[in-house]
C-alpha cells in the first residue's frame, strides 16, 4: 500500500491537513509518476518558471519511465494544491484574476508574459512528511530484522551500478529473504529490497541500480550506528 | 436503428418474448417443437425485411455458448441478426445478448483506435496514438519492469465476458518466467467443477452453461433425458436461447425437473419440485440425499461396487485407499502396474480381500459397500462407510432446518431423481462462488455415480469425441487445458499411469524440456501452497495476488496485461482492488469499449474486435464446428490475440532476441493473416480465401456421429484386456476423491516432480460447511446487524460484465435490483421499486427493491455483476457506477477460501437492508440511455483493411 501521509501536530489548520491529504493522494496516485511530483515540490520550493520545472524533471532519472508530461505533472500538483500557478506580466508583476475581470480572452493572455510555479504551505508540509529520511526510516521500523541485508544492498550498489541479475547473486539464499505469509515459509525475491529501497527514494535506476544522494547519506548513518552498536 | 427497422419498442418486444418463451416452456410447446418449414410463397420476398442484404454465417459471442447466427449487412453496415436454424444445439434461438451486438457494434462508446490516457488515473481523459506507438510504450514498460525488478513483475489476466484471451494470458507470462496470471472467474466460475471432474474420473463435468452436458441437446429419439436437477443453475437466464430453449423442450417433451435454487428462477417455475436452498448450505441438501439414498438402497449396488472405489478400505492414518500389497504381502497383482490392487471386505468369503480390477463379472470378490472392521489390529472402513458416517445426520428434517427447504420437498426431489430409469445433474456456477466451491461437485457427481448414471445415454456425466472409443488404459494429463503444458514443459504427472512411469517419463522430459525453471514457477505461484486445484489452469490465487501487491511481498506483480472485461465489477469486494491501483506501476487494457475499469486504472488501451468482426472457429454444437465470421471491420480494431502478440513480439526485439521465461512460452497469433490461416485450418479450408469462398462446404465442420457420441466407453476391453475403466489412479470413479489427499500434500499431479509445500488435507468426500457468514446466532461469524443472506445470479439481459452500454437492455433493466420477500420488506417499511441502500462488512451499494414470494424471507438476491457503467459526457458522476450499485462491493474476498481451489465468497454473505434514495448520477429512464445508441457517425465508418504490422 501506499504510505499513509500521517498529519503532524504542528499542522494547526484543518483545511491544510485535507490539503496535504490531497496532494499525498496527487502524488502517490502512480507509481511511475511519484517520484517526479515529489522532486517537482520539492524544487519548487523556490519559484520556478514553467520552463524551468519542465526541464528539471526531465532532467530526473525516473522521468525516462513516467506515464506523463512534465506539464501535466504541474497541472496534478496544481490542481491537488500542492503547487500554486503565478502567472506574471512581462515587468514580472504578478497578474491577478481581477485584472483579467473583463477581458477578452486573447487579451486576457497577451498581459501573461510567463507562468510561474511554487511549493504552498501544505505542499512544504507534505515535503517534510513524506521525505525520503522519513520513508527510509518508517521502512526500517516495519522490518528492522531486514536492516542489515538493506545496508549491503546499498553498499553494493554504492560501488558501482548493479544489474537486477547482480542484486539477486548478492541476496540469494540469504535468510532475510524468508518470510512467513498465511501461515507458509515463502522465499520472497530480492525484488523486494529493491522495491523497497527505491521507494523509500533511496535506490535509483539509471542504466543499471544506483544510490540516490538521500541513499548515500542514509548509508553513511546506518554504517556508522551499526558501527556503535 | 431505421437501417435494420429495429425500433426500440420491436426490440423490447422481442427481446421479452425470448424470456418469456423460456420461462412458460410448456405454454409455448407449440412454438418449441420441430416443423416442416412452410413454403415460401409469393409475395414473402417483398415483405422480407432482408430482401436486398446481403447474407453471412457468423457466430454469436454474447456469452459462452456461442449460438450459430446470420448476419444481415446493407453496405457493410450490419442491420439485421437472427439465429441460425441449421445449428444443432440453439437451432435458429438467438436472445437479447446477441442480438444487442447491432448496439455495441456500433456504440459511441467503442474504441477504435489504440489509446493512451491523458489525463489522471480515474480521469476520463485519452489522446489517439499509433498502433506503434501503443505496442513500443507497452513493451518498453514491460522490459523495463523485467530488468528492473526480474520476470515475477508481470502479470496478465482476462475474463468478465465477452473475452477469448484465455490462452494468451494464461502463456504471455510464461513467455516472461512469471507465474503470475488470473481470472476473475476460474476459481469463482467453472475451474472447480471441471476439474474436479477430471480428478474424480478423468471425464466431462456436470455443467450446461459450459457445454460440458451434451446429451440434454439431443435431439429427437436420440434425447433420453427422462429427469434432470438443475443444482444451483438457470439455464433459461443464463443461455436464453440455447441452453433456455432446450429446457422449455425437454419439459414440453415431459423430463420431470427439479430445481435447487435459493432464487425462484424460470426453470424453477416450471420445475416439478423447487427446493429454496439457503445461499451457501448445498452440500447439507446433497449429504441428506446420500442419506437417504444409502438408507433406502436406492443406489445402483452393482456400478457401485465395481465402478467406484466406495468398497477400499481407508486407512485410518494416511486417509488413503489401503494396496493390497500392504496387507497381503505375498499377493500377487495380476494387472498391470498402473492399475493396483486394493483392498476391501469380500462378502462371498466374509474376509478383508484383495481386490483387482476386472470387469464385474470377472471379480474374485463381492465387495461390502458400507463396512467396519478390524484387521490385523487396526481398524479399517470403507470409503462408502465414511461417507454414510458423514451423511447420517442429515436427515430430511435436519437438512429442511439448516438449509430452509421443507423436507417434504427434499424428499419429493430425491424420489424423482431416484425413480428415473437414467438422471443427471447439471451443477452451475452457484457453489463455484463459495467456501464449498469443491465439495458440491463432488457430492453432485458423487450422487450420479452411486446411482450408476455415467456414460449412459441421457444422462449428464458423458463422453464426448476423442477417446470414446478407448484401446488403452484411460491417462488424465493434468497443466492447462487437456494437458496442454505437461509434455511443452516435462511438469505434471499423468494420472493413470504407474509411479515408475511417470518417473521415466519425468526424467526424460528434463531433458528435452524447461522442466526445472517451469516446476520452478509452478511453485512461486501466489497462493498455490494452500489451493493447488487452482493448478489445473496454471492460475494464481486472486487475494494473495492483491495482497503481494499491497505488501510488495514475496514479490510484487507491478506490470498488468489485462486482456478482457471490466475487473472492478468481475473481482470481488472491488474497493479492495481499486485501494491497490496505486501500487501497479503500469496497466495494459483491450477491450472494444471503455470500462470504468479502463477509465479508473488502465494507462493505455488497445481496441479489440466486436464478435461480428472477429474470426474465431470454436463454438461446438454437439458434433459440429462453427465459425465466428469477420462480417464486416471499422476502425483500426485487431483481433483479440493481437495486442498481446505485438508486444510479445516488441519485447523479445528489445530484450536482444530472447525472453527471459518458457519456450515456446506465448501462444497466440500476432497477425491478422495468422488468426484467419488458423482458423481456416481448424475448419479445414486450405486458407482463409478458400473458406469465405466455400464457407457452405466447410461450416459447419461435422464430426461423424459414430466418432462424436459413444456411451459406456468404461466398459469396453482395451489392449491390457481388462475394461478400459476410468482415468484416475484406480481405474475406477473416485467418489472417493483419494488424489484430493496427495493434492494437498504434495501437489500432486500437478506439480512434479518437484513437490509442492504441504497444506492441511483436502477433504476427498462432501461435507457440509456452515457459511463464514452465518445468519445464525451463536454461529462463528454471526453478527446480528447484518441479518439477510444475499446471494446473486444472472439476468437475461447481460453476460458478466457485458452489455451495460446496450441501451434497449439497459431500458429493460435500468438499474441494480435486490429481490426481497414481502413480509421482511414490510418489516423494513420497504416497498416494491423503493431505492435501498444494501450493506456488507466490507461496503455498500445501493439498488431498487423488487419484491417477491420467489426468496426465503432472510434471503436476498441481485444480479452478479450490475455495474451501471454510465459513462458519458454528460454525466456527472466520474466513477461511471461502479460504486454506487456495483454488488461485488459487497462480496467477500478474504479468507476462509475454498481449500482446493481458493474460492472466495460472492455469495452467501450477509447484509443488511436500509430504506434509502435513489444514490446520484445513476441513471433509469430510458431516455437517459439515450447516449448509448448507435450513432450516424459509427455507422457510418468506413470499412476497414486489417491492421499491419
Amino acid at each position: 500500500m501506499a504510505e499513509s501521509i500521517t498529519p503532524s501536530e504542528e499542522i494547526s489548520s484543518s483545511n491544510l491537513i485535507e490539503e496535504v491529504d490531497s496532494i499525498g493522494t496527487a502524488v502517490v496516485r502512480h507509481p511511475l509518476n511519484r517520484e517526479v511530483l515529489y522532486q517537482l515540490l520539492v524544487y519548487c520550493q523556490e519559484e520556478r518558471t514553467l520552463e524551468e520545472a519542465e526541464q528539471y524533471a526531465m532532467t530526473l532519472p525516473q522521468f525516462s519511465s513516467a506515464t506523463q508530461n512534465p506539464y501535466r505533472m504541474l497541472c496534478t500538483l496544481v490542481e491537488s494544491k500542492g503547487l500554486r500557478r503565478i502567472e506574471r506580466d512581462h515587468l514580472g508583476n504578478e497578474v491577478t484574476a481581477d485584472m483579467k475581470e473583463g477581458l477578452a480572452e486573447d487579451d486576457a493572455e497577451d498581459i501573461v508574459a510567463s507562468e510561474h510555479y511554487q511549493t504552498t504551505e501544505a505542499g512544504i508540509e507534505f515535503i517534510e512528511q513524506y521525505s525520503p529520511k522519513s520513508r527510509l526510516v518508517k521502512m526500517l521500523s516495519l522490518a528492522p530484522e531486514r536492516s542489515k541485508d538493506y545496508c549491503d544492498l546499498l553498499e553494493f550498489v554504492e560501488e558501482q551500478p548493479r544489474t537486477y541479475s547482480e542484486i539477486v547473486s548478492l541476496l540469494e539464499g540469504r535468510d532475510a529473504l524468508q518470510i512467513i505469509i498465511a501461515g507458509h515459509r515463502e522465499t520472497m525475491q530480492p525484488s523486494v529490497f529493491v522495491d523497497k529501497l527505491e521507494r523509500a527514494g533511496a535506490l535509483v535506476w539509471q542504466d543499471g541500480w544506483r544510490l540516490s544522494e538521500i541513499g548515500a547519506e542514509f548509508l553513511k548513518e546506518m554504517k556508522e550506528a551499526n558501527e556503535k552498536s | 436503428m431505421s437501417q435494420s427497422k429495429l425500433t426500440r419498442r420491436s426490440f423490447v418486444r422481442a427481446a421479452a418474448l425470448t424470456g418469456a418463451a423460456s420461462a412458460i416452456g410448456a405454454t409455448l410447446t407449440g412454438c418449441m417443437q420441430e416443423s416442416e418449414p412452410r413454403a415460401a410463397t409469393e409475395g414473402d420476398q417483398a415483405l422480407s425485411s432482408t430482401a436486398g442484404l446481403t447474407k453471412m454465417k457468423t457466430m454469436c459471442h454474447g456469452c459462452i455458448q456461442m449460438c450459430p447466427a446470420i448476419a444481415y449487412l446493407k453496405d457493410g453496415v450490419v442491420v439485421k441478426l437472427e439465429g441460425d436454424p441449421e445449428a444443432p444445439m440453439s437451432r435458429g434461438s438467438m436472445c437479447i445478448k446477441g442480438l444487442n451486438q447491432l448496439h455495441t457494434m456500433y456504440s459511441p462508446r467503442r474504441i477504435l483506435h489504440p489509446l493512451r490516457r491523458a489525463g489522471e488515473r480515474g480521469e476520463n481523459k485519452w489522446e489517439v496514438i499509433s498502433w506503434d506507438e501503443a505496442i513500443t510504450e507497452a513493451a518498453e514498460h514491460i522490459v523495463d519492469a523485467i530488468e528492473k525488478y526480474g520476470p515475477y513483475s508481470f502479470f496478465a489476466s482476462v475474463g468478465g465476458g465477452g473475452s477469448y484471451s484465455f490462452q494468451e494470458a494464461m502463456t504471455m507470462p510464461m513467455a516472461f518466467g512469471s507465474p503470475t496470471v488470473f481470472e476473475p472467474g476460474c476459481a469463482q466460475c467453472y475451474l472447480p467443477r471441471w476439474s474436479m471432474s477430471k480428478l474424480f474420473y478423468g471425464g466431462t463435468d456436470q455443467s450446461i452453461a459450459d457445454s460440458a452436458v451434451r446429451e440434454v441437446f439431443r435431439t429427437g429419439e436420440n434425447n433420453k433425458t427422462e429427469m434432470l436437477v438443475l443444482w444451483g443453475t438457470q439455464p433459461s437466464v443464463s443461455q436464453t436461447a440455447m441452453s433456455g430453449r432446450c429446457m422449455a423442450e425437454l419439459r414440453a417433451a415431459g423430463v420431470k425437473t427439479v430445481v435447487v435454487d435459493p432464487n425462484f428462477s424460470p426453470d424453477a417455475a416450471k420445475a416439478d419440485v423447487w427446493l429454496p436452498v439457503r445461499p451457501g448450505t448445498d452440500t447439507g441438501l446433497l449429504l441428506s440425499w446420500f442419506r437417504y439414498i444409502f438408507e433406502n438402497k436406492l443406489y445402483d449396488e452393482e456400478f457401485t461396487k465395481y465402478w467406484t472405489n466406495l468398497p477400499f478400505l481407508i486407512d485410518p492414518d494416511t486417509k488413503l485407499p489401503v494396496k493390497a500389497a500392504e496387507l497381503f504381502p505375498d499377493f500377487q497383482q495380476t494387472t498391470p502396474e498402473n492399475t493396483p490392487a486394493y483392498v476391501c471386505f469380500d462378502l462371498r468369503t466374509n474376509a478383508v480381500a484383495p481386490f483387482e480390477y476386472s470387469a464385474p463379472a470377472d471379480s474374485a470378490v463381492d465387495p461390502e459397500i458400507f463396512w467396519t472392521g478390524e484387521f490385523n489390529g487396526k481398524t479399517y472402513k470403507t470409503a462408502g462407510q465414511i461417507y454414510k458416517e458423514e451423511a447420517d445426520p442429515w436427515t430430511f428434517e435436519h437438512a429442511g432446518e439448516v438449509c430452509w427447504c421443507k423436507p417434504e420437498k427434499i424428499e419429493e426431489a430425491v424420489k424423482l431423481y431416484t425413480e428415473a430409469s437414467v438422471a443427471g445433474i447439471s451443477n452451475g456456477v452457484a457453489s463455484d462462488m463459495t467456501e464449498s466451491a469443491s465439495e458440491v461437485p463432488l457430492g453432485c457427481m458423487g450422487l450420479d455415480s452411486i446411482m450408476g448414471y455415467i456414460n449412459k445415454p441421457g444422462c449428464t456425466m458423458t463422453q464426448y469425441g476423442k477417446g470414446n472409443q478407448p484401446t488403452k488404459r484411460p491417462v488424465t494429463y493434468h497443466n492447462g487445458p487437456n494437458g496442454l503444458f505437461s509434455d511443452m514443459y516435462g511438469i505434471g504427472a499423468v494420472v493413470g499411469m504407474s509411479d515408475a512411469e511417470n518417473e521415466a517419463r519425468a526424467a526424460e522430459l528434463a531433458t528435452t524440456t524447461q522442466q526445472a525453471l517451469a516446476n520452478q514457477i509452478l511453485k512461486d505461484r501466489l497462493g498455490m501452497k494452500d489451493h493447488k486445484g487452482l493448478y489445473a489452469w496454471c492460475h494464481s490465487h486472486i487475494p494473495t495476488v492483491r495482497d503481494a501487491i499491497a505488501t510488495g511481498e514475496p514479490y510484487k506483480p507491478r506490470v498488468w496485461f489485462d486482456m478482457s472485461g471490466n475487473k472492478l465489477a468481475m473481482l470481488g469486494n472491488a474497493k479492495s482492488w481499486y485501494d491497490v491501483f496505486p501500487e501497479i506501476d503500469y496497466i495494459i487494457g483491450q477491450y472494444p469499449h471503455l470500462t470504468s475499469f479502463h477509465i479508473e486504472a488502465c494507462d493505455i488501451v488497445f481496441p479489440i474486435r466486436e464478435w461480428l468482426e472477429e474470426p474465431l472457429a470454436k463454438g461446438m454444437q454437439l458434433n459440429t464446428m462453427w465459425l465466428m465470421n469477420e462480417c464486416t471491420h471499422i476502425g483500426e480494431t485487431v483481433s483479440h490475440c493481437i495486442p498481446a502478440g505485438q508486444v510479445v513480439k516488441k519485447c523479445t526485439e528489445l530484450m536482444g532476441g530472447e525472453l527471459p521465461g518458457l519456450k515456446p512460452g506465448f501462444m497466440g497469433q500476432s497477425t491478422e493473416e495468422e488468426v484467419k490461416e488458423a482458423q481456416a485450418k481448424t475448419l479445414g479450408a486450405e486458407s482463409w480465401e478458400d473458406l469465405q469462398a466455400n464457407i457452405d462446404k466447410y461450416v459447419p465442420m461435422v464430426i461423424p456421429e459414430e466418432e462424436y457420441f459413444g456411451y459406456f466407453q468404461h466398459e469396453t476391453v482395451v489392449d491390457d484386456g481388462l475394461p478400459a475403466g476410468f482415468g484416475t489412479e484406480s481405474r475406477k470413479i473416485e467418489v472417493y476423491c483419494q488424489i484430493l489427499l496427495k493434492l494437498a500434500r504434495t501437489g500432486y499431479p500437478f506439480c512434479y516432480p518437484e513437490p509442492q509445500e504441504a497444506c492441511e488435507d483436502y477433504s476427498p468426500i462432501c461435507r457440509f460447511i456452515e457459511p463464514a457468514e452465518s445468519p445464525y446466532e451463536g454461529a462463528p461469524g454471526y453478527d446480528a446487524e447484518y441479518p439477510f443472506v444475499l446471494t446473486s445470479g444472472r439476468v437475461p439481459y447481460f453476460h458478466h460484465g457485458t452489455m451495460r452500454h446496450a441501451p434497449f437492455s439497459r431500458e429493460l433493466f435500468p438499474t441494480a435490483e435486490i429481490r426481497i420477500n414481502p413480509a421482511s420488506a414490510a418489516e423494513l417499511g420497504i416497498e416494491h421499486m423503493d431505492w435501498v441502500k444494501v450493506t456488507s462488512r466490507r461496503g455498500e451499494v445501493h439498488a431498487r427493491a423488487y419484491l417477491t414470494e420467489g426468496v426465503h424471507p432472510k434471503t436476498v438476491w441481485m444480479e452478479r455483476f450490475w455495474n451501471p457503467e454510465c459513462y458519458d459526457a454528460s454525466q456527472a458522476n466520474p466513477t461511471g457506477g461502479w460504486r454506487e450499485c456495483n454488488v461485488n462491493v459487497l462480496t467477500k474476498n478474504d479468507a476462509p477460501f475454498n481449500e482446493v481451489y481458493g474460492s472466495y465468497t460472492n455469495r452467501g454473505f450477509t447484509v443488511k437492508i436500509e430504506k434509502s434514495e435513489k444514490p446520484q448520477g445513476v441513471w433509469v429512464e430510458a431516455e437517459e440511455f439515450a447516449p448509448f445508441m448507435p450513432t450516424d457517425e459509427m455507422k457510418a465508418e468506413p470499412i476497414t483493411e486489417d491492421v499491419t504490422f
